[in-house]
């Protein structure tokens, strides 16, 4: 049997849920840098980040079976569970979404990390060309966890159009997946 | 049949970063539920917030994180499942000693049970396994020691690294700093306000040092932009100068991977601008 680090997420979730920790300590260098990076990003807070780091990972561990890679990419997943987790920390509310209720249709494959690297690249490259407003528009969302109105109002746009223009920069994003 | 409504697709994105008002959030989690379409499309949209999420600057978290991860995770070891054990688990009565009958008259000895036979060895089984862990843990030791020297090594060097950069840092942004612009000694007139970026695109690090810059009304401020090969002008800071016409930006929060063509610098109202205002005081070509 190949080191754990060269094992594919689905192989290492069954050993986690066998309790295997080096198969948990893999996952853990797999993925903490990129939950770390997004809570940090929503916080702005080294520790608060840690804390969010620290209980994602633990429910990786208490309940492997809620991941199970037919929900599509982990590492994926972890990244948007990161932020919601982060999200409900700013708004000191108690996590919102039941891991089971969450599927991907990724095309990534993230365990993999040069494609991981270069998918970092292409996102930020994609970000980076969007319109400045529609840009803004998706960070204040996205990593600020603010509403629409709560853009609309802001920004002084209507919320038709904050709403639009969240659609279309995601959207964007995707296209720029598939080309 | 329940009738299933049309959900707005403005509204999934919303859902998916649950920032819709509780109620609609539950009206759209049940309208979800009979839409297999909306499911699809919702699958979508949380693929692109995993992208959208992986923009964000990348860092290492603190060393100590793993250690404190696979301390929880020890204090919460787990049972293997039931059917692992079973798998690997023998028959209870091939362990279980036999029963054999024999009567005073017979020359041969009664056969000793397993437990006779085995437990005389187990004393030195048992030192056998001790032994062997003993030499297991010696070199774990070892290794544990090398790597604790290894990472000892590399945090002094990223200390020394980090003082260093403290120290540029610091000295720049230090108010009672003294500034200097050398020129001909023989420029007649009163020297030009002039500026240098140092920018690197592949880590978005830019620093921006101006001299001789006139002063502003208390409302306006300077703004430094970033002007890529493709798409808008990025603001990059905004800067006051000094008494003696200096100014600084260290270090503004610009993303990565932006290719420049030029540099620029605006007036603009205080607090700044997302978008230039003419006129461009300074401009220079990325060279």
């Amino acid at each position: 049997m190949p080191p754990p680090s060269e094992l594919d997420d689905a192989t290492l979730l069954a050993l986690v849920q066998r309790g295997d920790e080096g198969a948990m300590a893999s996952l853990f260098d797999r993925y903490s840098k990129v939950v770390y990076s997004v809570a940090l990003r929503v916080l702005r807070d080294p520790a608060s980040a840690e804390d969010v780091l620290q209980e994602i990972f633990m429910q990786i561990w208490r309940s492997p079976e809620s991941f199970v890679a037919t929900r599509g990419s982990l590492g994926g997943w972890l990244a948007v569970v990161s932020r919601n987790r982060s999200i409900d920390a700013l708004r000191r509310k108690r996590p919102t979404e039941s891991v089971e209720e969450m599927a991907l249709a990724s095309p990534y494959n993230l365990g993999d990390e040069a494609e991981r690297n270069s998918m970092i690249e292409k996102a930020r490259a994609v970000m980076v060309r969007l319109p400045l407003e529609q840009r803004k528009t998706l960070e204040m969302a996205f990593f600020d966890g603010l509403t629409h109105s709560e853009i609309a109002e802001m920004t002084g746009d209507p919320l038709g159009t904050v709403k639009t223009r969240i659609r279309s920069g995601l959207l964007s994003l995707r296209k720029a997946f598939q080309s | 049949m329940i009738p299933v409504k049309h959900i707005d697709p403005d509204d999934l994105p919303l859902y998916a970063m649950q920032l819709l008002p509780p109620e609609e959030m539950e009206e759209l989690t049940s309208q979800l539920q009979h839409s297999p379409e909306g499911r699809k499309v919702l699958a979508e949209i949380y693929s692109d917030l995993a992208a959208l999420a992986h923009t964000a600057e990348m860092h290492e978290p603190p060393a100590a994180a793993r250690q404190r991860l696979m301390k929880h995770v020890a204090r919460e070891k787990k049972a293997a499942p039931a059917g692992l054990l079973d798998k690997y688990a023998v028959p209870i009565d091939q362990y279980a000693p036999r029963v054999t009958t024999s009567s005073l008259l017979d020359e041969e000895p009664a056969p000793r049970s397993f437990g006779e036979r085995v437990l005389p060895w187990a004393g030195w089984l048992i030192a056998a396994g001790v032994g062997a862990f003993a030499v297991m843990t010696y070199q774990e030791n070892g290794e544990l020691k090398q790597t604790v020297a290894q990472v000892k090594a590399q945090d002094a060097k990223a200390l020394a690294s980090a003082d260093e950069a403290s120290a540029v840092l610091s000295a720049l942004r230090d108010p009672a700093a003294v500034h200097a612009t050398l020129m001909l000694s023989t420029l007649a007139s009163p020297p030009p306000p002039s500026g240098r970026v140092t920018y690197v695109p592949s880590k978005g690090s830019l620093l921006f040092v101006a001299s001789n810059l006139t002063p502003l009304e208390p409302y306006k401020t300077y703004e430094l932009w970033v002007i890529p090969v493709e798409g808008d002008p990025m603001p990059a800071g905004t800067f006051k100068p000094d008494e003696h016409g200096f100014a600084s930006v260290v270090l503004p929060e610009l993303p990565k991977g932006v290719a420049a063509k030029a540099f620029g610098v605006t007036v603009e109202d205080a607090g700044g601008s997302l978008t230039p205002t003419a006129p461009v005081i300074l401009k220079g070509a990325a060279g």
